[in-house]
């Protein structure tokens, strides 16, 4: 999924009130829920720490005796078909197959600044960078499917857990006509690249050595975030935020040209390059529209979201919408089940203030799950989550600046879910028709499902992580 | 952060299920009770049928150490088990090795070690060892034996055996003699050379293949019936050896089955049936078949005889015997009655003594390095020697049909190990490469 800070909030005031500051808001943070509200926020320049400790697991159960490929394969029939997937042996996989523990926490620096260069516009900027490691950008992919078993025989988290490294940079702006009306607009940065391998293999019985270069082009493109403030009551301030879809694209190409290679022809002759080409998507976040109210009480803030995201666009690592990616080939499979689905998740907070200089937040949120059951080919991991938050700031002057410092607690947890699939449904890998190729008889192991698909017979998902945000503003 | 805690654990006690079924069992593999029911190279585990390796080399996932010197092989029904174990329950008991009684005794008593090394059931007459299948008879020991006159005898078995005679008997007079001494077969080696695709074809060709010979005659002057048109779909196991650019084959007759047909392929009533016995089946000489250079894109062999039931100066163009003249016939099957018995049934019945001739060259087509087809062009004659009904001994003779592409050839590598049992059952399958159809399809593909 994409950069964990738009869950999880990119600074403390954002994390306090469990996302839910749409219609209110406090801190550079807002240039990604939004940036409308970018007008309450006074010139000003934030540096914060956000820190995750995953303990998220994806149990699998005991396969049954016979799911497995076995290494008669490589005497099958399968040999002389012309087939575009063909299964290693389960024998032969690199690596066993094995639950998913994801435990590893990261940390990221967050830089805010919002300034006002006209009178009733404001400008923000929010940057977020990786802490550990000196990459700047770790992207994995996978297939979530029996294909995955040709790497790392394991299920990876779609929405809440499979986190990308990658820096982040959003700009927001806002123009108060005014007091009772803001609008904004900002931009999250997304980019997408081309890469063209070419390869020219002198030998093809060599195979660790061949000559290539590498073609690569990589833009940006741009996340859209529209807002609106509405202040009808000097209590009461109403928030509407659009934000656009958008992923990280790679379009990679690889042409290869082999010695003495042609194509087929009588007449003429005529050297035959193969191209091959595999998109990528990574850092997925679904279009969303989000309506939150606020309550502005002189000691109290109430405020509360409900935010639509159209997951039902979803394209997976391998720019595959799920329900394409169930479709098993030669079985007549509706798969319109596996779309993911239009999913509305709510936050809200009550902050308190029994003095001026000192605020508590408390805040609960709800994100369902957009992921449909996952019975079939495919098994994207993903499970409803549930969030804690509590947040404490400081106000206070410094050489007669002002300065806020920020903390704020989350505890997430991701309901347990457990899936069993469907074997009519899988990919039967080693199929029932298969014969010996050089006898032509019946194979008894062949019988029934084989799939090197790390879900079978299913699994079980669950979770918790708890984040950690620290925040320093000093006003300009 | 406690009572947050606990409102988690509340929620996630309300866990989803979905599909709700528990994990399907026995959804994957064929059930089974006893390796016996999986096959040669399989087991039954966990009920069901079950291949870990394919040779010894696939263990090396099972080793501890897979650098180390493997300590586990591959045994007979696909098990990786410490060398020397042994794991024969998946072969037939005929076929279970065995160097003493005792490696036979989880059989039961009736079971002994034969002198082919072999498993085999006591016995007091041939009839007892029925249950071995062809190939078996009750030896001088008591035990049921691969007996055997001649080394095309044991080739029922695979190639791997021979016929041992006793000291000082000539095999190849002894395979002529009209009261023939018996030995016993005795498992060899057999190997070919491990081949990559860039051996000439020679090479890649030689190995153990399973052939399916379809010829089809129209039989004239047949009394009653006048003419009746007739497929022969024999089944053979077939020896390839490189012999320089080209290669030699032994073709061993394993089964024969004649069956009349009908022009436009609707099915036939059996007026006029002749089936082969066992007795006749086995005693055919293999043919043998010479092929000076084999190519990718096609090859032919040089023209070969397969002559039954007569012994002829030239076996090719000397006049075949008849029931006027048997002075040339052979009693090939040692039954007493001049050349080779068949069965005939239908509007005629009787026991018919017969030679036969096939004289033709076949055209190979490489549809991969390990299936081969072609049309067979022949020139088929028979000759009646004598029967047990009058009426079955008269002047018909046989022709090529006119519908050549009903004589053809096709053939597929098996195991070295393969026997004629194996390539028996190939022809009985519902599909596949030795299975008969009654036209040639020269586009056919595995």
């Amino acid at each position: 999924m994409a950069n964990p800070l738009s869950t999880f909030g990119w600074d403390a005031d954002s994390a306090a009130v469990a996302g839910s500051n749409l219609a209110v808001g406090r801190s550079p943070g807002v240039v990604h829920a939004n940036p409308a509200l970018l007008d309450e926020i006074p010139s000003t320049f934030t540096f914060g720490l956000v820190s995750y400790t995953p303990r998220l697991d994806i149990q699998l159960m005991k396969r049954p005796a016979g799911a497995d490929v076995p290494l008669s394969i490589y005497g099958s029939s399968l040999g002389s078909q012309s087939v575009q997937d063909r299964a290693l042996p389960t024998a032969e996989l690199p690596h066993r197959r094995a639950d998913t523990h994801v435990t590893n926490g990261d940390s990221r620096l967050v830089l805010g600044l919002v300034t006002s260069p006209y009178k009733a516009v404001k400008v923000g900027v929010l940057l977020t960078l990786p802490m550990s490691g000196g990459d700047a950008a770790n992207v994995a992919t996978r297939y979530d499917d029996e294909r995955q078993g040709t790497f790392d025989n394991k299920l990876g988290f779609t929405r809440f857990g499979g986190w990308n490294r990658i820096a982040g940079v959003a700009f927001g702006a806002s123009f108060a006509p005014w007091d009772w009306l803001s609008i904004g607009i900002g931009a999250q940065l997304s980019a997408q690249a081309q890469a063209k391998l070419q390869v020219y293999v002198p030998d093809a019985a060599v195979q660790d050595y061949a000559q290539s270069n590498l073609e690569t082009n990589v833009g940006t493109t741009w996340r859209s975030v529209l807002g609106v403030r509405m202040r009808p009551k000097k209590w009461l301030s109403v928030g509407l935020v659009f934000r656009g879809e958008s992923y990280f694209r790679i379009d990679a190409v690889s042409e290869v040209v082999l010695w003495n290679y042609h194509a087929a022809d009588p007449d003429r002759t005529v050297p035959k390059r193969t191209q091959q080409s595999f998109p990528v998507v990574t850092e997925y976040q679904p279009q969303e529209l989000g309506l939150g109210v606020a309550g502005l009480f002189d000691k109290v803030t109430v405020q509360a979201s409900a935010t639509l995201q159209r997951w039902s666009r979803y394209l997976d690592h391998h720019a595959q919408a799920p329900e394409d990616a169930a479709l098993v080939a030669g079985r007549n499979i509706d798969t319109s089940a596996y779309q993911f689905h239009d999913i509305v998740s709510f936050a809200g907070a009550i902050t308190l203030r029994p003095v001026a200089a000192l605020s508590t937040t408390l805040g609960a949120a709800f994100l369902p799950s957009p992921v449909p059951a996952q019975v079939g080919r495919t098994t994207y991991v993903d499970s409803n989550l549930f969030a804690f938050t509590f947040g404490q700031r400081a106000d206070i002057v410094v050489s007669s600046r002002k300065v806020w410092l920020s903390l704020a607690l989350q505890l997430w947890q991701m309901q347990q879910r457990t899936t069993y699939k469907d074997p009519s449904q899988m990919v039967d890998e080693m199929p029932d028709d298969l014969r010996t190729l050089r006898t032509g008889e019946k194979m008894p192991e062949a019988r029934g499902l084989q799939t090197n698909s790390p879900g079978y017979p299913g699994f079980v998902s669950q979770g918790t992580a708890l984040t950690t945000t620290f925040s320093i503003g000093v006003e300009l | 952060m406690k009572r947050a805690f606990l409102l988690a654990v509340v929620f996630a006690a309300c866990s989803p299920v979905d599909d709700g079924q528990p994990p399907p069992v026995g959804t994957s593999g064929t059930t089974c009770t006893g390796d016996l029911e999986c096959g040669e190279g399989r087991h039954c585990a966990a009920g069901l049928c079950a291949i870990d390796c394919t040779s010894s080399k696939d263990c090396t996932f099972l080793e501890p150490d897979p650098k180390a010197t493997p300590t586990l092989a591959c045994s007979a029904c696909g098990r990786c088990l410490p060398k020397g174990l042994r794991d024969d329950g998946c072969l037939a008991p005929g076929d279970r090795p065995c160097s003493v009684e005792a490696d036979c005794a989880s059989l039961g008593a009736k079971w002994a070690c034969s002198a082919s090394n072999t498993c085999a059931p006591r016995c007091t007459a041939t009839s007892g060892c029925g249950e071995l299948g062809r190939g078996f008879s009750c030896g001088d020991a008591g035990v049921c034996e691969r007996r055997c006159t001649r080394d095309a005898e044991c080739w029922f078995h695979g190639f791997k055996w021979s016929c041992a005679l006793p000291a000082g008997v000539d095999g190849e007079a002894n395979a002529r003699s009209a009261t023939p001494i018996v030995g016993t077969c005795k498992a060899g080696s057999l190997s070919y050379p491990v081949v990559t695709k860039t051996d000439p074809l020679a090479a890649r060709l030689a190995g153990v293949w399973g052939m399916m010979l379809s010829a089809a005659v129209k039989t004239n002057d047949i009394p009653v019936l006048t003419s009746v048109d007739t497929v022969s779909v024999s089944h053979l196991l077939v020896r390839v050896d490189r012999d320089g650019e080209g290669v030699r084959m032994a073709v061993k007759l394993c089964t024969a089955k004649l069956t009349n047909f009908e022009l436009d392929d609707t099915e036939k009533i059996q007026l006029f049936k002749v089936a082969l016995p066992d007795r006749n089946l086995d005693a055919i000489d293999p043919m043998r078949m010479l092929v000076a250079k084999v190519d990718a894109a096609g090859f032919t062999t040089a023209p070969f005889v397969d002559l039954r039931g007569a012994t002829l100066a030239d076996p090719a163009n000397d006049p075949l015997p008849t029931y006027k003249d048997l002075g040339k016939q052979r009693d090939q099957d040692h039954d007493g009655f001049p050349g080779l018995t068949s069965n005939v049934s239908g509007v005629l019945t009787g026991n018919l003594y017969q030679a036969q001739r096939l004289k033709g060259t076949i055209s190979f087509s490489v549809v991969a390095d390990d299936h081969l087809q072609g049309p067979l062009d022949c020139v088929q004659d028979q000759a009646v020697l004598g029967a047990t009904n009058p009426q079955l001994v008269n002047d018909s003779y046989s022709v090529t049909h006119a519908q050549k592409d009903r004589t053809y050839v096709r053939m597929v590598r098996l195991r070295t190990e393969a026997t004629c049992t194996e390539v028996m059952r190939l022809g009985e399958q519902e599909t596949g490469w030795l299975v008969h159809v009654p036209h040639y399809d020269p586009g056919k593909k595995p």
